[in-house]
């Protein structure tokens, strides 16, 4: 038999499909790195710049199969054209400021976060789609978690107090009071005194610092930054991210810890990865929304603009005002990152 | 004697650290009783607080005073040496004879251990490389000796493999097989590691797709390990999160290639057994800069399980029977090449052979009688016995004790200002005449098998 397959080996192809024989591959890491890792847009505007820079590491780079793109860094069309789609990471603001820019959507398929879609114009329908986290490991009253991690940073365009206040409230009703006591907890919190023109008190810091301790009563382990990527993560490990959405709303953190087998907690889109998902690893993906769905999907309603409106100097007064009315109390109100 | 050993005080997060460390320290629990073991902690330095890791180096520097240990081992990869030996500078204490167990990170180190070398020049220290490649390359850095005669400081000392765990067992290789649904006809190759740009995965996959076309039995390529986007930090290739899972979903998108391929995840230690067994060749085809032993390679070896790998770093030390094979690879002005056709015809050749339960048997029992546990512990045993009880010193003239060390080269310090995660080097991927060739070509040198 050996023989038999030796002697194939060394047969010339017949075609282009049967295998080659004499040949050695010269390994081509640069290659990789290049068709892999650069597949980004060029931010070409300094304040985008510095504000992702800022958003470390929950702006950092991730790849997947849908392209995962901030759309405030303006993406030539001719960028997009070549895509077939992206995975829009914008939170709420820029993603209403780039829509307001931009009243045609983008030439290629654009999913944006669930809860996002029902701020963007009429025009940009067709080419959107809704996506939201799925994961293989999903907490149940049955399989709790045994670790809990929870991130953000400290200011009010990301996890303000309100913004914890309720994340840990939403945790503690899904899960019962005594879920803080019961589970290992490990924080990584920073404060960001100012992004853009919008400065914060360190006063609020002491406020969240203060919030956090008394909700998790002291017995929660704060890690360095740096120890938090190198975190052993298995599927008992919860991740929970104290975040708006206003500014991020798909984070490389939440990325990093399902891609390593973590589960979601306390956000209500959980749900159980398919086949017919987009994987990102072998641990989650995104499910895409059809857009049957989101032309079903009703305005946004109080309820959805309350979480914008807690950004009390950014919207004031009507929240139910239709698209444009409100667009045009946003930009009243002087948008604190792209001012122009 | 009395023998200080320091390791991290959390396990690594590198499972296979975890695991070599474990068994170093078992190793030396199997010491004959003339040898005192005690054990001091260090920070480990991603968690550590600037308290913590004093107070760790504090503890550290009164057993030294205290104990006065007449060695001192290093067995963790990290963290480094270079700190704690400080500290005990600082404290004026007479540094005994020190041994570092050397990890596959000596490269990435490179200032630490150059730094390492100007602190402990004078003093009696010794390196224990994994493999008789990685030996080279640390030698390739040190600063030669006074005495051309002195013994190297640096001396083999095989990573070892837990023997309790690892063993060849036909129960095991059914249960293996039943719990991936592998037909008793289907051949299995199994890479189990990291799924990194380094490793070539997606080059194994290739690789298996065209065996398949040659095969007469059906095959299955079975992948166990955690995606990780490092990339090539030491060439200034960081990849970006998902890299390593998009590059592998590409090359398995294809439904022929799919069906051919079995992604099972992160796996424990029992059921890792159970797969090495379950394998009819357990293969690994990377040049990862790290690979200065292989474990995973060592415990499928202590399985039995037939091996194909990239003739790299310390992947030749399994080269113990025909059971292993190593593909052909070699640096050319173009970089490092890989020949295709070599791993083919091995690969092909290591199914062939109807499954042999004797062979297995074989096989384990060669890479126990090398690499588990209780052998390494007896040559630990031999190279820390004084030298006095080797006779054959006193006709070679060589020095009787530990030799002096000298320190690292400037090489070294060379080495680490250009290879850095935040600073390109593109031309070490045109090997040739590049430092990068001058260090990894040992990863390539022809070593004798054991």
């Amino acid at each position: 038999m050996l023989i038999d397959i030796e002697r194939k080996l060394t047969e010339k192809p017949k075609s282009n499909a049967a295998p080659q024989t004499e040949e050695s591959e010269t390994i081509n890491w640069l290659a990789d790195f290049i068709s892999l890792n650069r597949l980004f847009p060029k931010v070409s505007d300094s304040k985008v710049g510095e504000l992702l820079r800022m958003l470390w590491p929950f702006a950092k780079d991730h790849v997947g199969p849908a392209l995962p793109c901030f759309l405030m860094t303006g993406p030539a069309a001719g960028w997009l054209m070549k895509r077939q789609q992206v995975l829009c990471r914008d939170g709420a603001l820029p993603l209403l400021n780039y829509s307001y820019d931009h009243p045609t959507p983008p030439p290629c398929k654009v999913l944006v976060a669930e809860e996002l879609l029902p701020l963007l114009p009429e025009a940009w329908r067709p080419r959107t789609r809704g996506f939201r986290y799925v994961c293989r490991t999903v907490f149940t009253e049955q399989k709790r978690p045994k670790k809990l991690i929870l991130t953000g940073l400290v200011h009010d365009l990301f996890a303000s107090t309100a913004t914890l206040k309720s994340t840990l409230e939403s945790l503690t009703s899904l899960w019962g009071p005594q879920f803080y006591q019961d589970i290992e907890i490990l924080t990584q919190f920073r404060f960001v005194p100012k992004i853009g023109l919008k400065t914060m008190d360190e006063s609020e810091w002491w406020e969240f610092s203060r919030i956090l301790e008394s909700t998790l009563h002291g017995q929660h382990r704060v890690l360095k930054s740096e120890e938090l990527l190198n975190l052993s993560i298995d599927d008992t490990v919860a991740y929970c991210e104290v975040n708006s959405r206003l500014l991020v709303s798909d984070s490389y953190l939440t990325h990093f810890f399902l891609s390593k087998g973590a589960g979601l907690i306390g956000d209500p889109t959980k749900a159980l990865m398919q086949d017919s998902d987009l994987a990102f690893s072998h641990y989650h993906g995104v499910s895409v929304t059809e857009n049957d769905a989101i032309a079903t999907r009703p305005r946004p309603t109080t309820h959805e603009l309350t979480a914008l409106k807690s950004v009390a100097t950014l919207v004031a007064g009507d929240c139910q005002a239709p698209w444009q009315d409100w667009m045009e109390l946003w930009m009243m109100h002087e948008p604190i990152i792209w001012s122009r | 004697m009395k023998i200080l050993l320091v390791h991290a005080n959390n396990p690594s997060n590198w499972l296979s650290c975890q695991m070599i460390r474990d068994n170093i320290v078992k190793m030396y629990s199997l010491l004959p009783n003339t040898f005192e073991v005690r054990h001091a902690a260090l920070a480990a330095e991603a968690e550590a607080t600037r308290f913590g890791r004093l107070r760790h180096l504090q503890n550290f520097v009164r057993i030294c005073l205290d104990w006065q240990p007449d060695k001192i081992a290093f067995v963790d990869n990290l963290p480094h040496p270079l700190e704690a030996l400080t500290a005990l500078r600082f404290a004026s204490c007479h540094l005994p004879e020190l041994i570092f167990h050397v990890y596959g990170n000596f490269t990435w180190e490179a200032k630490n251990w150059f730094e390492l070398g100007e602190l402990t020049k004078g003093t009696r220290a010794r390196f224990f490389a994994a493999s008789p490649r990685q030996k080279k390359l640390v030698e390739s850095f040190l600063l030669p000796q006074e005495n051309p005669r002195a013994p190297s400081p640096v001396e083999v000392l095989p990573f070892a493999v837990d023997n309790q765990r690892f063993i060849w067992d036909a129960k095991l290789r059914q249960l293996g097989r039943t719990q991936l649904g592998l037909s008793d006809d289907t051949k299995m190759i199994f890479y189990s590691g990291r799924l990194s740009l380094q490793k070539g995965v997606d080059r194994l996959i290739q690789l298996v797709v065209r065996a398949a076309t040659l095969s007469r039995a059906p095959l299955c390529l079975v992948v166990a390990g955690t995606y990780d986007d490092r990339g090539a930090p030491l060439l200034g290739l960081p990849m970006t999160l998902g890299c390593a899972f998009k590059k592998m979903d590409l090359a398995t998108k294809d439904r022929a290639v799919g069906k051919l391929f079995k992604f099972v995840g992160s796996i424990n230690n029992g059921d890792l057994s159970a797969l090495y067994c379950a394998a009819d060749a357990v293969a690994s085809i990377g040049f990862h800069h790290d690979e200065d032993f292989g474990m995973a390679i060592a415990e499928a070896g202590m399985c039995g399980a037939p091996l194909l790998l990239s003739n790299w770093g310390g992947f030749a030390s399994f080269n113990v029977s025909t059971q292993c094979q190593l593909v052909n690879s070699k640096l050319t002005p173009g970089g490092l090449e890989f020949s295709n056709f070599d791993a083919l015809t091995k690969l092909v050749r290591l199914l062939s052979p109807i499954f042999s339960p004797a062979a297995r048997q074989e096989q384990a029992g060669l890479f126990a009688a090398k690499f588990s546990v209780p052998q390494v512990a007896a040559r630990l045993h031999t190279l820390l016995s004084p030298p006095q009880a080797h006779s054959q010193i006193a006709t070679t003239g060589i020095e009787p004790n530990t030799p002096l060390f000298n320190g690292f080269s400037d090489h070294l310090f060379q080495f680490s200002q250009s290879f850095r995660e935040d600073s390109p080097n593109f031309s070490a991927l045109i090997a040739t005449g590049a430092l990068y060739e001058r260090v990894y070509r040992h990863y390539l040198e022809a070593v004798h098998a054991h």
